[in-house]
């Protein structure tokens, strides 16, 4: 391989593959892009990306394939429409979330079908993070595959995990999900009782900072929960079907998982009342009372 | 007089006293299981013994089974050797409790070999069998109600039909299972509650039993197995968390938030990591009176003998 940057395919520009893709373009990656939607391929393509009118296409000339895709059942679409394209040494690198267990079956099938290997690098940190390349990566796969993709994954994250052989990334991310989703639902809870108790909820993360309750998500997800911000950077049903996988995880390995358990059915409760399009942290619509005297809350 | 001859497969710890009370009202059965002991057990007192799950329904055209889950269903109604193979099978009888996923999936590959299915879980118990009290619930195939009737007579009291789709008896056993499970945990806080502020538990179960608090639990399963400490309801803990698991399973596809039914499941899960799979449901009350202290429950003594001088 030159030291030239891999050409990319890229199937899925949507909340997280948008500003990916962008940033590839930004450091000088020719990338050929898909997505089902015209509205987020335009946006690509006035990013610089060529735009294709097939995952196929798309995958054409790539010398990796990355996918970023939101449901399990997208992800095994694109695989299939691969299969009859992909051949190595041209790589697939999946970064949505998917269950570990479907992640596992869909990269033997591409390998019974194409020889090609499969790295699932599920990514945390959210849009603004894949914008700077700050991204977090846990990584699944062949040790030689990894060693191919550590160039583009030095470009798009800060901090990269080889967590093991494929499937591994994604049991990673699941439990990953687990912190964040339950957490989520804890930091709404917080935010609530602050507001009823009448302290300003929004001074809670300075009280806080360098103690036991601090965190990233109490600095940087606890201020959009008080300041009422549920514009979405991951969508609640996104979340919801995240905690459903941990679930999954757990329920076959058989262990209890409580709380993550009791936070999935209240992302179960929050996307019945319609609010699936909302940011997770959207979940505080849970616990507003529509009978108290302190709603909306005092700003 | 009667002279249908009828299929049974799985002869576990209700199948074996179904196929019992048929014997003793003088139906002829054609029975089949992996398990030797039961098949010996049961041709000793009049049953008729096949090889296979497709040579009881090569013999007979009205199979029953009842089996412990999903995958052991499906291999024994559709897999090699399995019912479908067999030449005279036309009536189709699923007494188990798998959920209406795979009830679906195996009634619509007998209905495209002309075979009629029937999903009809039932509720009560081994005791129930035994005193003829059980409670069948049915959907599918009136006709294959009708020529099963007979035999489910012989220990069913209430037979519910519930229309001709397959698969809806289990969303209502899967209901009904995941009302027991709940009250088998919520009932024994009550009562560990109860006994700890020093209140006799057969008075306890005495008011609930006249009260708004009563259920099936309160009246028949904690006086019966837990208060007399015998522990001998006769259902498995790994039954009981597989049935409120495959209820939280199939409300997850219809997106039916279940708040209270996910922290249940947590709790028969967590059972599961304690020994307790293996061992009687009931014993889930042991548990929750050891974490409240209680003189006397098993666990309490043990750790009180362990930590004597």
């Amino acid at each position: 391989m030159t030291s030239a940057k891999p050409r990319i395919g890229y199937v899925g520009v949507g909340l997280m593959g948008g500003p990916m893709v962008a940033r590839l373009l930004a450091l000088g990656y020719a990338v050929d892009v898909f997505d089902v939607d015209p509205e987020r391929l335009a946006a690509a393509g006035q990013a610089g990306a060529r735009l294709k009118t097939s995952p196929a296409e798309a995958a054409a000339e790539a010398d990796l394939v990355l996918l970023n895709l939101p449901t399990v059942q997208a992800v095994e679409a694109v695989t299939v429409a691969l299969m009859t394209v992909l051949r190595p040494p041209q790589l697939l690198v999946d970064f949505s979330t998917i269950p570990p267990d479907a992640c596992r079956r869909l990269a033997a099938r591409l390998a019974e079908a194409t020889g090609c290997g499969w790295i699932d690098a599920p990514v945390s940190g959210g849009p603004p993070a894949a914008t700077s390349g700050a991204l977090t990566v846990m990584a699944g796969g062949a040790e030689a595959d990894i060693a191919r993709v550590m160039p583009l994954m030095a470009d798009i994250g800060e901090q990269f995990t080889y967590v093991g052989p494929t499937g591994s990334g994604s049991v990673a991310k699941s439990i990953a999900q687990l912190v964040v989703g339950s957490t989520y639902a804890v930091l709404a809870e917080a935010v609530r009782l602050a507001e009823a108790s009448g302290i300003d909820a929004a001074i809670l993360p300075a009280c806080v900072s360098k103690g036991h309750a601090d965190g990233v998500l109490m600095q940087q997800l606890y201020p959009r929960i008080a300041a009422h911000d549920f514009a979405p950077r991951a969508y609640a049903r996104q979340l919801l079907k995240d905690l459903e996988a941990v679930q999954d995880l757990a329920r076959g390995v058989g262990v209890p998982t409580p709380m993550s358990a009791q936070a999935t059915q209240l992302y179960r409760l929050l996307v019945a009342a319609g609010h699936g399009g909302i940011d997770g942290c959207g979940i505080y619509r849970l616990y507003e009372d529509r009978t108290a005297s302190d709603h909306p809350p005092k700003r | 007089m009667n002279t249908e001859a009828y299929g049974f497969i799985g002869l576990g710890a209700m199948g074996a006293p179904m196929v019992e009370k048929a014997l003793e009202a003088g139906l002829t059965v054609h029975v089949h299981d992996m398990n030797r002991a039961a098949v010996d057990r049961l041709a000793a007192l009049g049953a008729r013994t096949e090889a296979s799950a497709a040579a009881v329904a090569d013999a007979v055209e009205v199979v029953f089974v009842s089996l412990p889950n999903a995958p052991i269903v499906e291999a024994v109604a559709l897999g090699p050797d399995g019912i479908i193979e067999g030449k005279r099978i036309k009536h189709y009888i699923d007494l188990s409790t798998t959920g209406p996923t795979v009830a679906r999936k195996v009634g619509e590959a007998m209905a495209a070999r002309g075979v009629e299915a029937l999903d009809a879980p039932v509720s009560g118990g081994p005791i129930g069998v035994g005193n003829k009290t059980l409670a069948v619930m049915a959907a599918g195939s009136a006709g294959t109600l009708q020529r099963a009737e007979t035999f489910l007579r012989t220990f069913t009291k209430t037979i519910v039909p519930l229309g001709p789709e397959v698969g809806k008896a289990q969303v209502v056993k899967l209901a009904n299972n995941l009302l027991t499970a709940t009250n088998m945990l919520i009932v024994g806080e009550a009562m560990a509650f109860a006994e700890k502020s020093g209140i006799d538990a057969e008075d306890l179960f005495k008011v609930i039993n006249a009260g708004s608090g009563r259920s099936w639990v309160s009246e028949i399963a904690y006086p019966k197995h837990v208060v007399s400490r015998r522990y001998d309801q006769n259902f498995r803990t790994e039954l009981m968390h597989k049935d409120v698991t495959l209820c939280l399973q199939e409300a997850e596809k219809v997106g039916v938030p279940m708040w209270l039914g996910a922290n249940v499941r947590q709790f028969w899960q967590f059972a599961m990591t304690q020994g307790m799979a293996g061992q009687d449901c009931s014993r889930i009350a042991a548990l929750i009176e050891d974490w409240a202290g209680l003189e006397g429950s098993e666990q309490a003594a043990d750790r009180s003998s362990r930590n004597s001088p």
